[in-house]
């Protein structure tokens, strides 16, 4: 459920100060049309008079009769994440059409998807035309943290709401925390940051270890940027645990052999290898099952949440467990089912994590407009800062502007019982069904849908 | 005034006359003369809306911010054939010249507060040393393996960015450093616009002088530019030093512009150092001119890609679904069909078509000196014979 994931020019177009201030977002009272205009007046006072115009929703008062969304997703043509995130936006938009109480003073509400191409530049692009061409009255989705670091100050600067559903990086909510009134229209509604990953790692060893008998683990985190927070989170709170990290590695990026490491594994006595793995994932848990390693395996294996993956390693995920959002199985809200149905009903296929967060960002935003009465971007922050709603991911609440973690959502600490406030990862494994896999969902216990197995060979 | 002063000024007034001109440097002109009146051109009622048209984006400001994106992908592109179309020592990492530009620029910025104006001197003379660490090499091994170590330095220099992510932010890069001029849509075009220009004058210069020469002999005859008495290495170090150091001056401004950031995708990805070669062997490797115009086209291809919606009838998928694809696909295509670049294909259709192809006359190509039609002698023909006969050393080929 994770991925790998201050302008201050001295003038702008015609050397303004003034206007130059505006495009860098010091001024909150400057909407996007006044941005479109601020940079037309630009242009006309170098003399070029400037076509100006907002896109087709410009307003920012009341409900406009076609509401536009803005989705950012990676190739959502071929990428299971980023299809789930497109998919999802178009069903949360069918299913808006269709509410007689959701923005029901608009005609039509409109999804524009774009492709991030997993590129910094590329979504850069993509979102200004949103923004300044389509006139998006909030935007969602992006998977990698690469590309919504760098879409940061754009969203800044055009003042319109933008709710993630993929990074994980907490770099994006330090920076709404250290300069609220510059980057408050950021919100995280998924997945948890990447502290929080980790912090929901240990506590589910708390919760599960003696269970599945992990007594003694073996820490296995790959050397990305991603996993700092992940295992800083671990470091922090593993050792209030009666259980013996028996081996910690932080293993190059791009290792594709994991013999080595795995016979370091088997000389520390681990009972399992409590890992932290996406780029790598695959040749790891490969080699996992093919040498058939006597330790069992699981932690965050951003891959093994792919509900195509057994398939896709001819049953080698078999046995591994991780982290995830939601699974078809899991039935963490009266929602979680009803929608991931509707999901393969429309696409053939049940979604990944993101399509679960992309659903509920959307719903979120449709009822605090509703409950608005408006989408303008300053409202619908103040909005969302008071709001608390229970999507297909638990319930969706965000931290406060003085929170260090600020616009992210909340984490669930009682990590075993329904949460009033926040979410809750589920924790699953992949097990084989009549010889097709199923993402069996072991904790948090009030949605487990089976009992642990460990592997044969262990 | 006297005759002689006289005629003086009537000989430079006729060779800034743009009447006077060859036709390609005819076309060159109006080509320059229309970006710079781009943002002019944008705002008048009629002819406006038919130049939005032809920009690479659904909008005039998008379109300027792409068209100075695409202009920092060229300044790339010129600053890789500077060294690798003019001495035939192909570097495969050209990245690392612009990542050490772009993060140096950016770290000092957001670390140290340094202005940008400064900022950007510091990630130059990083970069230019940066061209001293490849080059000085470059002295003892030449051709693939030369090459190779210019593939592996990127990929070690992501390693470290990756290693100590906490001051280079590993695979997410950096957050955006200060803007140089702000974020307005005109301002950031010329400023793209202006450094193009700047590079692209300096690099010509230089290319057409002397030095460009030798440069160009080191490709063709080493033994000959040795028996010369020049001294090679002086001349090899001193091309991939300028070549880093303009390589770094692009990266380092890019970053402080809104259209770019300090990235490794954006900077240093296998992607850019790929596309950077394409961009100048598709243009014409060599010739600066070429490298540049490549650059645009390469750039700016996808951009105008998305922009159809057109959905193939068989394939039931659209054009912009297919963008990447189809790029490669063009690219390759263009590739075959002009293996000396768009450029020298060009200036060749031209002379036959205005009956100046050389028939009795010397022909003076682009790059200052050869043929265009003369495809054994492209540059491109020249590296790959050099390659070759390293090749046959390597696997113990007759020796003739």
């Amino acid at each position: 459920m994770v991925n790998d994931g201050s302008s201050s020019g001295a003038g702008s177009a015609n050397g303004s100060k003034e206007i130059g201030d505006e495009y860098n977002g010091n001024s909150s009272k400057l909407n996007r049309r006044r941005f479109i205009q601020a940079a037309g007046v630009g242009a006309a006072a170098t003399g070029f008079a400037g076509c100006l115009g907002g896109g087709p929703g410009s307003s920012t008062e009341g409900i406009p009769s076609e509401v536009t969304i803005g989705v950012l997703a990676p190739a959502p043509e071929n990428n299971p994440i980023g299809a789930a995130i497109a998919n999802s936006a178009e069903l949360a938009a069918k299913q808006i059409n269709n509410s007689d109480k959701l923005l029901s003073e608009a005609d039509n509400v409109k999804v524009s998807i774009k492709n991030t191409q997993e590129s910094p530049s590329t979504g850069r692009q993509r979102y200004r035309a949103l923004t300044l061409d389509e006139g998006a009255h909030m935007t969602t989705g992006v998977f990698t943290s690469e590309v919504l670091l760098q879409l940061m100050d754009p969203i800044a600067q055009q003042q319109t709401v933008h709710m993630t559903t993929g990074a994980a990086s907490p770099k994006a909510s330090k920076q709404v925390n250290e300069n609220y009134d510059k980057y408050k229209y950021h919100f995280r509604t998924g997945p948890i940051n990447g502290y929080h990953l980790g912090q929901n790692m240990v506590d589910f060893l708390e919760a599960k270890g003696s269970d599945l008998g992990w007594d003694s683990v073996a820490l296995l985190v790959e050397n990305y940027e991603w996993t700092n927070p992940v295992q800083k989170a671990i470091d922090d709170h593993i050792g209030d645990l009666d259980v013996d990290v028996a081996m910690e590695r932080r293993y190059a990026s791009g290792t594709q052999n994991f013999g080595p490491i795995y016979d370091s594994v088997e000389e520390s006595g681990a009972d399992a290898a409590f890992v932290a793995m996406a780029h790598t994932g695959t040749p790891a848990v490969v080699q996992w099952a093919r040498d058939q390693r006597p330790f069992e395996f699981g932690g965050i294996h951003v891959l093994t949440q792919l509900p195509a993956y057994y398939s896709m390693t001819g049953g080698a995920c078999q046995y591994t467990v991780t982290q995830n959002t939601a699974t078809p199985q899991s039935e963490l809200t009266d929602k979680t089912l009803d929608y991931a149905e509707a999901y393969n009903e429309a696409n053939d296929g049940y979604p990944v994590y993101t399509g679960y967060i992309t659903h509920d960002a959307i719903m979120q935003w449709a009822n605090v407009a509703t409950e608005r009465g408006t989408v303008n971007s300053d409202e619908i922050v103040k909005g969302l800062e008071e709001s608390s709603y229970t999507g297909t991911a638990g319930s969706i609440d965000y931290y406060g502007k003085d929170h260090k973690y600020a616009h992210d959502i909340k984490y669930n600490f009682t990590t075993d019982s329904p949460p009033e406030t926040g979410v809750n990862p589920v924790f699953q494994q992949w097990q084989s069904e009549d010889g097709s896999g199923v993402q069996e969902v072991l904790h948090p216990s009030y949605v487990s849908s089976a009992d642990y197995q460990a592997p044969p060979w262990v | 005034m006297t005759d002689n002063s006289q005629s003086r000024l009537r000989l430079l007034l006729g060779k800034l006359n743009p009447l006077g001109l060859p036709l390609r440097q005819k076309i060159g002109v109006f080509g320059l003369a229309f970006l710079i009146a781009l943002p002019l051109l944008v705002s008048l009622p009629v002819v406006g809306q038919f130049v939005v048209m032809i920009l690479p984006a659904s909008s005039w400001q998008l379109g300027l911010y792409n068209v100075a994106a695409a202009l920092f992908f060229a300044m790339f592109a010129m600053s890789w054939d500077a060294v690798s179309g003019y001495t035939g020592e192909i570097s495969f990492g050209h990245g690392l010249f612009f990542a050490v530009g772009g993060y140096t620029s950016a770290l000092l910025n957001m670390g140290h507060g340094l202005s940008p104006w400064i900022s950007i001197l510091g990630g130059v003379l990083l970069a230019a040393l940066a061209g001293v660490m490849i080059g000085v090499p470059a002295l003892r091994i030449e051709g693939p393996y030369l090459s190779l170590v210019t593939l592996v330095a990127p990929l070690i220099l992501l390693q470290v960015f990756i290693f100590m992510s906490d001051i280079f932010g590993g695979e997410q890069g950096l957050s955006n450093p200060d803007n140089l001029i702000g974020l307005g849509f005109v301002s950031n075009y010329f400023l793209a616009l202006g450094l193009f220009l700047a590079i692209f004058a300096l690099l010509w210069a230089l290319t057409r002088s002397n030095t460009g020469s030798i440069l160009t002999a080191i490709r063709e005859d080493e033994d000959a530019v040795s028996a010369a008495g020049l001294s090679k290495a002086k001349f090899k170090i001193f091309a991939f030093v300028l070549s880093g150091a303009i390589g770094g001056l692009a990266g380092a401004v890019y970053v402080h512009t809104p259209v770019g950031s300090p990235t490794p995708s954006e900077l240093m990805s296998v992607i850019i150092n790929v596309e950077v070669i394409i961009a100048a062997v598709l243009g014409g490797m060599g010739t600066i001119v070429g490298a540049a115009l490549g650059g645009l086209f390469v750039a700016m291809l996808p951009d105008y890609l998305n922009l159809v919606e057109f959905t193939v009838p068989v394939l039931g998928k659209s054009i912009s679904e297919m963008s990447f694809f189809l790029f490669a696909i063009v690219t390759l295509f263009l590739l075959n069909i002009f293996p000396g670049g768009v450029l020298r294909w060009g200036i060749a259709l031209g002379r036959r078509a205005t009956g100046r192809d050389g028939s009795g006359e010397e022909g003076m190509a682009a790059d200052g000196g050869q043929s265009p039609e003369d495809a054994g002698t492209n540059p491109v023909a020249q590296t790959m014979e050099r390659y070759q006969e390293y090749y046959d050393n390597m696997f113990g080929g007759d020796d003739e």
